[in-house]
């Protein structure tokens, strides 16, 4: 821990763990940084922060982010035909900001970052901050934050191997060395998943999701120097193929092949020279290639291959003090992005974008078993496409001994990707095009969220979220132009729409047994079309079970109930929309595994009920699996 | 070198290793179309003797009624069909075509389009073999455009061939059949058959005709 994470910690009468959600074998102390930007302990943020500690990790069975994701309340997961997608208190996938250790990730298609190319075999914790975090964060933090932190070594000699293999041809190997010691670690990982395509429609010749290989393979290291300093580097790459069948209502065919290499590499720095103050600084850079190709079976006229290459350089300066009561923190981000694709209208896309954030956690008030901490934060964000964004935020939080209340109120905001500026697509199979709009503006957002979190026992807790949002100048869209047989449709800034909702969970922990339940209600609204906003489940209860059994066995087992969720469709081609509802969704995953001296052996279910399969609401159908995981480590 | 410059270098390696995946492109085996037939001995545009095979892309599918594919699939240059010359399609640049397809747009040889003084007439929910007497007047050919439309072309007299489903995106030709006087003076009946192909691209656009009277060859 940070002398400034021990500062900071030192301020509170009283240690809060009561955000702490899932599973046994956690850590005593639950550090994150995605609520402030700092090392900070999980009971003293500012902002309700939700965090999968690496015990909750493996406790799980999943293998990618979006497996891990899709039973937590508040937050939803689709597969889409681009990719895993997620939504955070109703908000669009693209309103959500991803961040790998602090650098944002590249690759969004539609808006979508696909989070099943994130496996879980390098991922130390998983924070996320819902509701607005522009002021520390800027664009795309309007939903929320998914913070991806990724392991890193720890003094001693550890090597790790886990395997699984299970139905639909899932594969997955993954391996890491690590080695170090208190001066410097390192830790070199490797991966290797695959599976088979899927498809729950039988009557055309369409897969519904593409087959896929994936490698990966990340380095870290961590140097300190100094007592009060340290240094970290770290370099990955990921490669993913993928293999499928498209159709179209005119009956035409196509393979289609995509492969996808996304490369980070990242240096960061800390200094403390006294026991208040904490000096960073991280420079980082991502390459993102996507290749995609089209083969119409029979004929060549639909025939396509594209290539779009992304590219990231982020820096950023941060300096963390504690004076008297306060707690400030003040930064500059730098950001140098660009684009190549065959897609866009220019063929070619840059930007360039400065902010500067600060935020001050003061401590109003303090007794003995709590303190009220007000937040003031903004941030400015200089863009040189559109210009400036303002975001402020503030949010107070009243901790007791078993009780943390907090409140928030900000802005946030998202400046237009490249897709919706300069995008020109012509589909020649189905007729229509797809052009951007240079003139866009950034959608903005004004949102409050509270919480409530109680722990009145070591083996109960319960919180409470709720959360409401208004977004104007959402990007959509609009209104297509139809020429003869061709649509031509145009990004615009056209909607507004409101948000609201409360995530609650429960948490106890009779005997050997684990238990959670959790409960998601949401509201939403299109104010330019006047109906709900498409695809948003309404009600959802989540709840999962583990219990510790003799001879070291463990079962655990989890269900996920979806109300319907509404979509809107112009089926009879009269040209309004009509709305379409899916069924509801139960999903039930199950596994059983022992453990034993850094062994682990294990097997389970996942969609035990093979539910999901309609067209819009698609998800990957039962999938039974086994496998081994194992693990030495010698301290140094 | 020592371990904190290896790992260095091992970053930079990692940092240039996209671009390791080599074109799919050109790794791909492409399915390709079927080759095309041979082209067949040209034909001459002013006879209509029998004994002149038929032009590329039209077949014969009963006694004295024709099916001609035409390959729109260029959103640019115009695919012009000589009813008159057995089907006969190329550029439209000469004065003997009747009506021309470029994807979903169809023009006729007449008005803004062409001095041929085609016109045509729709007789909606009749099949191309059942139309009997067609209605004399009513004819209409390509207009001029209207500046409100933005769209800088002709008002097609057949711009209205097909339904357009903005779900699917998939059009369907309206029932009905279509009468053409031709540039030479002779009426066909046509009637829209596909906008795709057996392989589903779109704009190879199907149509069926004979002449209305007498019925004859083309």
């Amino acid at each position: 821990m940070t002398v400034l994470a021990i500062a900071t910690a030192a301020l509170a009468a009283a240690p809060s763990e009561t955000s702490e959600p899932d599973e046994a074998d956690e850590p005593v102390e639950v550090v994150v940084v995605t609520a402030s930007r700092s090392e900070t302990r999980l009971g003293d943020t500012p902002v309700a922060v939700e965090v999968l500690t690496r015990a909750a990790i493996e406790a799980s069975g999943s293998e990618t982010l979006a497996e891990l994701l899709e039973e937590r309340p508040g937050i939803q997961i689709e597969d889409t035909v681009v990719g895993s997608a997620v939504r955070l208190q109703g908000m669009n996938p693209e309103h959500t900001l991803i961040l790998v250790d602090g650098q944002r990730v590249l690759g969004r298609k539609d808006g979508v970052v696909d989070l099943s190319r994130f496996t879980l075999d390098a991922i130390e914790q998983i924070e996320i901050v819902k509701g607005p975090s522009s002021a520390l964060y800027g664009s795309d933090a309007m939903g929320g934050v998914i913070h991806i932190r990724t392991r890193r070594a720890r003094p001693g000699v550890s090597a790790g191997l886990h395997m699984r293999s299970g139905t639909l041809a899932r594969n997955d190997a993954a391996a890491d060395l690590e080695l170090g010691d208190e001066r410097s670690r390192h830790r070199i990982g490797v991966g290797w998943h695959s599976g088979s395509a899927w498809d729950l429609d039988p009557g055309d010749p369409a897969t519904t999701a593409s087959a896929f290989q994936q490698i990966q393979a990340e380095i870290t290291s961590t140097f300190r120097p100094a007592a009060d300093a340290s240094v970290d580097a770290s370099a990955s790459y990921l490669q993913r193929r993928l293999q499928g069948v498209d159709s179209t209502a005119t009956g035409a065919v196509s393979d289609t092949r995509g492969a996808i290499e996304d490369a980070r590499a990242a240096v960061g720095a800390w200094w403390t020279p006294d026991a208040r103050t904490k000096v960073s600084a991280r420079l980082s850079g991502s390459l993102y290639r996507a290749q995609h190709l089209s083969d119409q079976r029979r004929a060549d006229a639909n025939d396509s291959a594209s290539t779009d290459t992304e590219r990231l350089v982020e820096s950023s300066v941060q300096l963390d003090r504690i004076e008297g009561d306060h707690a400030l923190t003040l930064g500059v981000d730098g950001l140098a992005q660009g684009i190549d694709s065959d897609r866009l209208g220019s063929s070619k896309g840059s930007r360039r974008r400065i902010g500067v954030f600060a935020q001050d956690v003061w401590t109003a008030h303090s007794w003995e078993h709590g303190r009220l901490m007000v937040v003031p934060g903004a941030r400015f964000d200089g863009d040189s496409q559109f210009g400036p964004a303002v975001t402020p935020r503030l949010a107070g939080a009243l901790t007791a001994r078993r009780v943390t209340v907090r409140l928030s109120a900000g802005t946030g905001y998202r400046a237009p990707d490249f897709r919706e500026l300069y995008l020109l697509f012509e589909n020649p199979g189905v007729g229509y095009v797809v052009a951007g709009n240079p003139d866009l503006r950034p959608e903005m957002s004004a949102q409050v969220n509270g919480s409530l979190e109680l722990a009145p026992s070591e083996r109960f807790s319960a919180s409470a979220q709720v959360h409401g949002a208004r977004i104007r100048d959402l990007i959509a869209i609009g209104t297509p132009e139809i020429t003869g047989g061709t649509e031509r449709f145009a990004y615009e800034n056209i909607e507004s729409a409101v948000t609201a909702g409360v995530d609650v969970q429960v948490r106890g922990r009779p005997g050997p047994v684990d238990l959670t339940l959790g409960y998601a209600a949401l509201v939403t609204r299109d104010l330019g079309l006047d109906r709900p906003l498409e695809g948003r489940v309404p009600h959802r209860i989540t709840g999962a079970a583990a219990v510790e059994l003799p001879l070291a066995l463990r079962a655990r087992a989890q269900v996920g109930v979806a109300s319907p969720r509404t979509f809107f469709v112009d089926a009879d081609g009269d040209g309004t929309d009509e709305a379409v509802k899916t069924a509801s969704q139960v999903t039930l995953d199950a596994r059983a595994s022992w453990k034993r001296d850094g062994v682990e052996v294990f097997a389970g279910v996942d969609n035990v009920l093979d539910t999901g399969s309609t067209e819009l609401a698609p998800t990957t159908p039962r999938l039974l699996y086994a496998g081994l995981t194992l693990r030495t480590r010698r301290d140094r | 070198m020592s371990l904190p410059h290896r790992l260095l270098a091992a970053c930079a390696a990692l940092a240039v290793l996209p671009g390791c995946v080599q074109d799919l492109a050109l790794l791909h085996h492409w399915d390709d179309a079927p080759a095309t037939p041979p082209t067949p001995p040209a034909v001459d545009p002013d006879t209509s003797d029998t004994a002149v095979p038929l032009a590329t892309g039209t077949t014969e599918i009963a006694a004295g009624v024709w099916s001609t594919e035409v390959d729109a699939t260029d959103a640019v240059a115009w695919v012009a069909v000589d009813l008159d010359g057995r089907g006969e399609q190329g550029p439209r640049d000469g004065s003997d075509w009747d009506v021309a397809l470029r994807r979903y747009d169809v023009a006729v040889n007449g008005g803004a389009s062409g001095d041929g003084g085609v016109e045509v007439l729709f007789v909606p929910d009749v099949s191309l073999t059942d139309l009997g007497t067609p209605p004399s007047s009513g004819f209409t050919t390509d207009a001029p455009d209207v500046p409100d439309d933005d769209d800088e072309e002709p008002e097609h007299a057949m711009a209205d061939w097909y339904a357009y489903d903005s779900t699917s995106h998939v059009l369907t030709p309206h029932p009905g059949t279509w009468v053409i006087r031709s540039t030479r003076g002779r009426t066909w009946v046509l009637a829209f058959h596909s906008y795709y192909d057996d392989a589903g691209t779109s704009a190879v656009v199907t149509f069926h005709w004979t002449e209305l009277t007498p019925r004859g060859t083309p």
